[in-house]
């Protein structure tokens, strides 16, 4: 310590530390010495500053706190894990998506497998009365195509035009 | 606790948190000035404290081993951000700068001491510990602030205690540099006052 710079003595530990001797050795040569009594000032002053720091209070965590931080952690845990994150919802919502796939599902199947139409495409058909028909109370006679009635019509027609 | 927090008992975790948040806050009010800082980094505490639940082999207490990963997130922090430039005498506001006065001229007086001098003293210390690096500003504030011993800087830092004292040295010398630069910056009139060093 003897033969320290006054520099090393200030750096070398807390400035309350110092003990009488080496004080009165650092104050008596700052007092001489225009280059480390500014040196001497600032470590002092340092010290004071560092002392009301340390009065300071510190901060308190508020009543969310661990709320937050819980949460943050499910967050992440579920970015992490979206199979886990999944089967989660998965369990929650089940009964209704199941039922809604298993509809959809069914339709499809039904859709697909339900065997081709084998009826020949409708065509216009009727019963043909005839006046005579009607007036007499007779059955009508069985269904005709549509091509059998205008063959009718327009025989009849052509007859009634003969006469 | 912390074995069953490492099964996955949430509620287990929950304990952790809420009995040591307040030091994971004391600790990162040492390096953030703003509540919203200190908070946001105190989660970060937590949130890898959970990640890392299964590392701590129940060597040592749970609470030096939360302020380690407290003292690596802060530092780690704001190594991250835009360093503070220096701090100049243009930056002070006039209480600080009659602060800085009073202490020089080792004004002693009860009016010096009172609650609202503390606050100007505790906000400029503040902002000339943001120009130092993070882990030299830790150190100062524990041992020459707090009057930890090099021991408990190591316990609590986890670095060796030869390393807390190169950086004990490197930051009182940094920090004493500062503050004289604050002090001439003055054209030296606050230093030509005749009073008697203390």
């Amino acid at each position: 310590m003897k033969d320290k710079h006054i520099l090393e003595i200030l750096d070398g530990q807390r400035f309350a530390d110092l003990d009488g001797d080496a004080l009165e050795r650092a104050r008596a040569h700052a007092a001489g010495c225009a280059d480390c009594r500014p040196a001497f000032e600032a470590a002092r002053v340092s010290a004071a500053l560092l002392d009301a720091r340390a009065e300071a209070a510190a901060a308190e965590p508020s009543a969310f706190f661990q709320t937050k931080v819980l949460a943050a952690i499910r967050e992440k845990q579920n970015i992490r894990k979206p199979i886990a994150a999944f089967w989660r919802w998965w369990q929650a919502s089940y009964p209704l998506v199941g039922s809604m796939l298993f509809i959809v599902v069914t339709l499809a199947v039904l859709i697909l497998l339900a065997p081709p139409s084998k009826t020949e495409p409708p065509v216009a058909t009727y019963n043909l009365y005839t006046t005579d028909s009607v007036i007499l109370n007779q059955r009508p006679p069985r269904s005709i195509t549509t091509e059998q009635a205008l063959e009718v019509i327009y025989t009849e027609r052509r007859d009634a035009i003969k006469r | 606790m912390a074995r069953a927090a490492t099964a996955g008992d949430e509620a287990a975790f929950a304990e952790i948190v809420r009995r040591y948040s307040p030091r994971v806050f004391s600790f990162s009010s040492r390096f953030f000035r703003r509540y919203e800082q200190i908070e946001e980094a105190a989660q970060e505490v937590f949130l890898k404290a959970f990640t890392q639940l299964r590392n701590f082999e129940g060597r040592g207490s749970l609470e030096g081993w939360l302020t380690r990963i407290t003292v690596t997130t802060c530092i780690n922090i704001l190594r991250a951000t835009k360093p503070q430039n220096e701090l100049t005498v243009s930056d002070l506001t006039e209480d600080e700068t009659v602060w800085l006065e009073n202490k020089l001229a080792n004004v002693s007086s009860a009016n010096y001491q009172n609650e609202e001098d503390k606050l100007i003293a505790a906000d400029l210390v503040r902002r000339v510990l943001e120009t130092l690096p993070p882990d030299d500003s830790l150190i100062l504030q524990m041992i020459d602030g707090e009057g930890a011993s090099i021991r408990e800087a190591s316990a609590a830092t986890g670095w060796s205690e030869s390393k807390v004292k190169i950086k004990a040295f490197r930051a009182r010398r940094r920090m004493r540099e500062a503050v004289q630069k604050l002090l001439n910056a003055k054209d030296g009139k606050l230093l030509k006052t005749d009073k008697t060093v203390k």
